[in-house]
């Protein structure tokens, strides 16, 4: 009798249990909240401001490559010059956090394609592992592989310089702050420092409620 | 009676040795006229087709492609061409004009086609391109490949 009124008391609580949770749920839902979704990273975002964004890495990435395309520059060259592009020379002088990288990145990755063999790109990101392989081949550690040995690493032609600046203003009545973005690209003689080309990327922003960029 | 009329011509030739057609005045303001567009604007010429004929209709190819009839309503291709870059890519230009009340911001993008209609390259990003009042302004892109022939810019509200 005990046991059986144990067992329905245990029932009855799991039940107003699963009601409560039920209940509960709607409240718990965040009904006023944004699901995530896909987005275009050409195109604004949900999150905008003032600063550097999806669309604009990827303008500019764009509008560098194809001005640097149409400059002449590579018809200077019999042989595919060689070339660095990585953040290293490329400097942040501006008010916004950002990883360098994203842009130089891309700038690569479009220009290896449009470029079709007529640049070589150097990868000095990789140079300790380069080393790495190179000892063990020269120790008899790995074979020599297929496409042979080189007295040394790749040397560079041309580096990319460059950097990222800003101009803040802000409207202490209003709240309304306002950047212009100068983004600067130039590719420099390694070996004599000369300016091969530059390219410029600028727009300017202003907005009532600015977000953090991080 | 000759003299009188080389006198009469010299005359004539002074007076209107500082006039010139009405195309090069010395000063101007933009005015916009859709009526002239529409009677002007040249025909035929290349076009992107739909598999299905008609099911999308017909887009000029080496022309300008506006997102919507308001758009349509409020700039004017003024001028449209191609070059060579020194790159041996090719360069288009078009001067838009602004036909609305005030200044007015639109985006830009252009694709480069081969002969047949296909994409030689990825579509270009999207470039803001800032109309002052009464005033034109200048888009121009290059394509990435040597092999571009057509191509179509498309034209939105920023």
């Amino acid at each position: 009798m005990r046991a059986t009124a144990c067992a329905l008391a245990g029932l009855l609580l799991a039940a107003s249990t699963v009601a409560d949770a039920r209940e509960r749920r709607p409240r718990l839902e965040n009904r006023g909240g944004v699901p995530a979704r896909d987005l275009d990273p050409s195109e604004k975002g949900l999150v905008t401001g003032v600063g550097i964004e999806s669309q604009d890495i990827q303008a500019m990435t764009n509008q560098m490559a194809r001005d640097l395309i149409a400059s002449g520059f590579l018809g200077r060259f019999s042989t595919p010059p060689r070339v660095l592009i990585d953040e290293q020379e490329f400097r942040n002088e501006g008010s916004q956090i950002i990883n360098r990288r994203m842009i130089t990145q891309r700038l690569l990755v479009e220009l290896n394609r449009a470029a079709q063999g007529k640049i070589t790109f150097v990868g000095q990101r990789y140079a300790g592992m380069v080393a790495r392989q190179r000892d063990l081949k020269r120790e008899g550690v790995t074979d020599t592989g297929t496409t042979g040995l080189t007295q040394g690493q790749a040397g560079v032609d041309f580096f990319l310089g460059g950097a990222i600046m800003t101009l803040d203003s802000r409207d202490p009545r209003t709240g309304v702050v306002q950047r212009l973005n100068q983004i600067a690209f130039e590719l420099v003689d390694a070996e004599t420092g000369e300016l091969a080309w530059t390219g410029m990327y600028e727009f300017q922003r202003a907005a009532a409620e600015d977000v953090i960029y991080r | 009676m000759k003299n009188a009329l080389a006198a009469a011509v010299l005359v004539a030739v002074v007076a209107t040795a500082g006039c010139s057609t009405p195309a090069a005045r010395p000063q101007a303001v933009l005015e916009c006229d859709y009526k002239a567009l529409k009677r002007n604007a040249p025909s035929g010429g290349p076009a992107l087709t739909a598999v299905a004929y008609g099911s999308v209709k017909d887009i000029p190819a080496d022309a300008v492609l506006m997102s919507d009839e308001r758009l349509f309503r409020s700039v004017i291709v003024q001028h449209l061409s191609t070059s060579t870059t020194p790159g041996g890519t090719v360069q288009v230009t078009a001067r838009l004009a602004n036909c609305t009340a005030g200044p007015l911001g639109v985006r830009a993008r252009v694709a480069f086609l081969d002969s047949n209609m296909a994409p030689v390259e990825a579509v270009s990003a999207w470039r803001p391109v800032f109309l002052p009042h009464g005033g034109m302004a200048v888009y121009q892109e290059s394509s990435l490949s040597p092999k571009a022939t057509h191509y179509y810019i498309e034209l939105a509200p920023n």
